[in-house]
């Protein structure tokens, strides 16, 4: 049995008096890959916010890595990709600078980014096919380019765990492709475990190996062939099973 | 000009000139992260607020400034304890503005020497620097650029995207604590010489104008102190020649330096974009094998 990287256990949140989520069980294992699928306004991004411990559950638990959330977080140990744009787009900011900034919490409080630091930054945008965009000015790259730069400053981070928000959001087939395909080969090198939502089920379904559909705030598991076939279903794509 | 030069030799002056040089200092570094994280109108709203110290200070006979650093501190903590739980800088400045000025007011309603004071906190006096401001000055300079510079990484990273900060395991209340109160300081120690009316501009204009012509944090830090000692030295020119304010005339060839900076900054733009259609598109994705 693998070592369980992230535990959800009967997890309840309510924003205010309205409740997003009323009873979310789920385990991530090292090295797993999971898409997190469901309606817009499910508790999708909900969850992922409980993950990075932004939020506390109103009841049950979240643990990751062993431990709370906020704890895996400081440590640098959970590498995130955003889904709205959190950020100002027109900030004075290159790539490299951006993807550096993943390694913030590796490199420390106060201290400077050394060698190393910079090294992992250059081979994760070759990774990522990015090589040599390091002094681009990151404004002046289009959405879906910045989704790209964002995902490599999570890479750089040298996560243990990878939450990505609708992270291949704007981006084009063939590279939409290539990332989840990098993605996979990173995972395996380093027995990196991947949360993913996303609403591009057909690709997910091909590189996940389960899924997690949430539906009336409850967690149901699906695995990768039944989300494909829900796409071909005269349903909404993310509704689940009947 | 030979009057200006032989200016340059007495002691009120240089004192002036340096405070002023500071300023600009204090200014571009602070002001970087203002205009960055879009705190203009709590700069403005910290430089009203101050009033309450001063008001305090003047009322007990101490140092205003020094009650003015003391009561901006406070309110940018609550500002910040605010802001912890969920509320907006701005809206927080709304509430603590209006009241700390309303304080202020009513303090000094109680002192007879208010009068005075209260125009010198309004309008500032470069002039009228003293050895003891110019230490204060020099101390908060040096402090807050010890600060701003150990910190730099993650004050820029939790201005650019708090989220994504606190993910990589930044600490990002604590980090908007120290941004909110070395602004408060900076605001207050500044009032001397620009006044709590113009001293936002002091703070706002140099990095304004500096991220209209350039895409680099470090090009837009060093530039935003540079535009500052320009407006500043312009400014104390100006002011000698035609005997005007010279807070003000610092302000109006700050505003001058953004105006065509604006310009140059399309004219840049335009450039960048030619360039880039000539390029092409960037970095074309080759498919990779498929697996299997």
């Amino acid at each position: 049995m693998s070592e369980a990287v992230v535990v959800c256990d009967n997890v309840q949140f309510a924003y205010g008096l309205t409740p997003v989520l009323r009873g979310v069980h789920f385990e991530v294992s090292r090295g797993q890959f999971v898409g997190l699928i469901g309606p817009n306004g499910c508790g999708k991004s909900t969850v992922m916010r409980l993950l990075l411990g932004l939020l506390e559950p109103t009841a049950g638990q979240v643990s990751v890595l062993g431990g709370s959330a906020l704890a895996a977080v400081r440590r640098g140990d959970v590498g995130y990709v955003p889904q709205r744009e959190t950020f100002q787009r027109s900030f004075p900011l290159t790539v490299g600078d951006v993807v550096l900034m993943g390694r913030a919490g590796r490199i420390g409080l106060g201290q400077r980014a050394c060698r190393h630091d910079h090294e992992r930054v250059t081979e994760t945008l070759e990774r990522l096919g990015l090589g040599g965009w390091e002094t681009r000015r990151f404004a002046a790259l289009s959405g879906g380019q910045q989704r790209l730069v964002l995902l490599a400053r999570a890479l750089a981070q040298q996560p243990r765990l990878l939450l990505m928000d609708e992270a291949d959001t704007g981006l084009d087939e063939l590279r939409r492709e290539r990332v989840y395909r990098e993605l996979n080969r990173v995972r395996e090198e380093r027995d990196l475990s991947i949360i993913a939502i996303s609403h591009q089920l057909d690709l997910l379904a091909t590189v996940v190996d389960t899924a997690l559909a949430l539906r009336d705030g409850r967690s149901l598991d699906w695995c990768p062939s039944c989300m494909h076939h829900a796409i071909d279903s005269p349903q909404p794509a993310h509704l689940g099973p009947a | 000009m030979q009057e200006l030069l032989a200016a340059l030799s007495t002691g009120w002056v240089q004192r002036a000139l340096l405070a002023g040089v500071l300023v600009a200092v204090l200014g571009g570094v602070v002001g970087f992260y203002v205009v960055l994280r879009r705190m203009a109108f709590v700069a403005v709203g910290i430089s009203h607020a101050a009033l309450g110290g001063v008001a305090l200070g003047v009322l007990f006979g101490q140092s205003p400034i020094g009650w003015a650093i003391v009561f901006s501190i406070v309110v940018a903590l609550g500002m910040a304890a605010l802001g912890k739980q969920g509320m907006h800088e701005d809206t927080a400045m709304g509430i603590f503005f209006p009241a700390a000025m309303a304080f202020g007011v009513v303090v000094m309603s109680f002192s007879a020497a208010w009068q005075r004071d209260l125009m010198s906190y309004l309008f500032g006096n470069i002039l009228g620097v003293s050895g003891g401001d110019l230490y204060l000055l020099g101390a908060v300079t040096l402090i807050v650029c010890l600060v701003v510079g150990v910190f730099f990484k993650e004050l820029l990273f939790v201005s650019f995207d708090e989220e994504s900060a606190h993910a990589s395991g930044v600490p990002v209340a604590p980090m908007r604590t120290i941004l909110l109160v070395v602004t408060a300081v900076t605001v207050v120690v500044t009032i001397k010489v620009v006044g709590s009316v113009l001293v936002s501009a002091m703070l706002v204009v140099p990095a304004a104008t500096m991220s209209q012509l350039t895409g680099r944090w470090q090009g837009m830090l060093l530039g935003s102190i540079g535009v500052g000692i320009v407006a500043v030295l312009g400014g104390f020119a100006l002011s000698y020649q035609h005997n005007v304010a010279t807070g003000p005339a610092a302000v109006l060839v700050a505003t001058g330096l953004f105006a065509v900076a604006s310009l140059l900054g399309r004219l840049l733009e335009r450039q960048r974009r030619a360039e880039s259609v000539v390029e092409g598109p960037v970095a074309p994705v080759t498919p990779l094998p498929r697996a299997g």
